[in-house]
């Protein structure tokens, strides 16, 4: 993993709670209650007037938890699918640096946004062999 | 009513087991209702299908995600060589990961509503699913996500008859205002009062599961209503198949039947049946069906007369 101090990652759908895809630990042991975690945590900041500022929509880009074992940072997706998808990282509190690990999170997203390069160069590739 | 099987056939993912185990690939068609299909590639899941929930098709195009157009396009260059989502992929017009999320949302949609039911299948090796390679889910995490699922829906609201009922917003606020999210407003906005959750998401290109859970939550905070039982034929296609699946589950206790039973009230044209061990309530099997009864086989000839005797009573 290119984030120093990253101890484990996972893509959450936050709307159904379901985790598309992870790596590295998770600090329950189980992705499904990290990802229930996450989606709750989401659905909490979201649902909180205050905090989603009520009336005016707006969005929520991420949410940092300072925890005992480290720290929890959820980052919404907003471009991709609606911003239903949702990016856990834990990081460590003593390896990671949680500013560094924020851009780092926001130049990840930019680029799972993204689309596919066109692959002409890699079929003219195959060809030659 | 004659009796002809009873064995309990198993479950749809008990159905699937073996074909998992031994990584083959095929689809799995499911010939009862709700209907649908489960495609495997070398054991894995690799899509599931189910016309009572979204595909990958609605949740793309009915979302607003992609235009109809470019869909149908990409279906046409892809079909033949299952490489509809390699053209999505190539043609710059999703995003591998969108790819992947919206294919796997299906599948457990899909699941949700096949795996726990009790119905005929039948494998045809080699089939695949013109979407062609986006995700491969194991037997075992797929799962392990409905039975999560069906936990936190339970959790939300335990009567499931508020799926397939329509979603009537109240009419004033139990409260000074509320905080809606986006799909809890799509689901208020577009409620009808005649179309059920499974109707509303597949309106509005949202997977199943999200606006059954958001309905639930919605009527738990005393915002929406369960109306009707939806018109739909989807809508009644999940209610026939879950009181059916009501009607067959193994009783805990065993089952005594009342000499003159009491005919239970009938809920605008179908039936719930929660408990057994009252009178056993008619339920819609089409004639020529085998009827399975759940029964081991420690239970007796008598009682099975007897059960059969009260059955013929209800009729």
């Amino acid at each position: 993993m290119a984030i120093q101090g990253a101890l484990g990652v996972s893509l959450i759908d936050y709307p159904s709670g379901s985790t598309i895809g992870t790596a590295g630990r998770s600090p329950s042991g189980e992705d499904d209650f990290t990802a229930d975690g996450a989606a709750r945590l989401i659905h909490a900041t979201v649902d909180t007037a205050a905090f989603a500022t009520i009336s005016r929509p707006d969005h929520v880009d991420n949410i940092v938890i300072t925890a005992g074992n480290g720290y929890h940072l959820l980052h919404v997706l907003s471009s991709t699918l609606g911003g239903r998808l949702v990016l856990y990282l834990w990081l460590d509190r003593v390896l990671g640096n949680l500013a560094i690990t924020q851009r780092s999170l926001r130049s990840i997203s930019a680029q799972i946004a993204e689309h596919e390069p066109e692959p002409a160069l890699e079929r003219e590739y195959q060809f030659q062999h | 009513m004659r009796v002809t099987d009873l064995r309990t056939p198993p479950k749809l993912r008990d159905a699937l087991e073996p074909w998992c185990a031994s990584g083959v690939s095929g689809a799995l068609r499911v010939l009862d209702a709700p209907g649908g299909s489960v495609y495997l590639v070398d054991g894995l899941i690799e899509y599931a299908e189910c016309p009572v929930v979204s595909g990958v098709d609605r949740l793309l195009t009915a979302s607003g995600r992609l235009p109809a157009e470019s869909w149908r396009a990409a279906l046409a260059a892809g079909r033949t060589q299952h490489r509809v989502g390699a053209e999505l992929l190539t043609g710059g017009l999703l995003t591998r990961i969108e790819l992947e999320t919206v294919t796997v949302l299906a599948v457990f949609d899909a699941a949700h509503f096949l795996f726990d039911t009790v119905v005929e299948v039948r494998f045809e090796p080699g089939v695949r699913h013109p979407l062609g390679p986006a995700c491969g889910l194991e037997l075992r995490a797929v799962c392990d996500e409905v039975d999560r699922r069906k936990r936190l829906l339970v959790d939300a609201w335990p009567d499931a008859s508020i799926d397939t009922a329509a979603v009537v917003p109240v009419r004033r606020l139990p409260n000074q205002f509320v905080a809606l999210t986006a799909v809890q407003w799509e689901v208020v906005a577009n409620a009808d009062r005649r179309r059920s959750p499974i109707d509303l998401a597949r309106l509005l290109g949202r997977d199943t599961y999200t606006v059954l859970l958001e309905v639930r939550r919605m009527a738990r905070a005393g915002l929406v209503e369960p109306g009707r039982p939806g018109g739909s034929a989807a809508a009644e296609s999940v209610a026939t198949v879950r009181a059916r699946a009501a009607a067959i589950v193994p009783p805990r206790r065993p089952v005594r039947i009342e000499p003159e039973p009491v005919e239970p009230e009938p809920i605008d044209g179908y039936e719930i049946v929660t408990a057994l061990d009252g009178p056993l309530p008619r339920r819609a099997v089409e004639e020529d069906r085998p009827v399975f009864l759940g029964f081991e086989t420690e239970y007796t000839e008598e009682t099975l007369l007897r059960i059969r005797d009260g059955l013929a009573a209800l009729r």
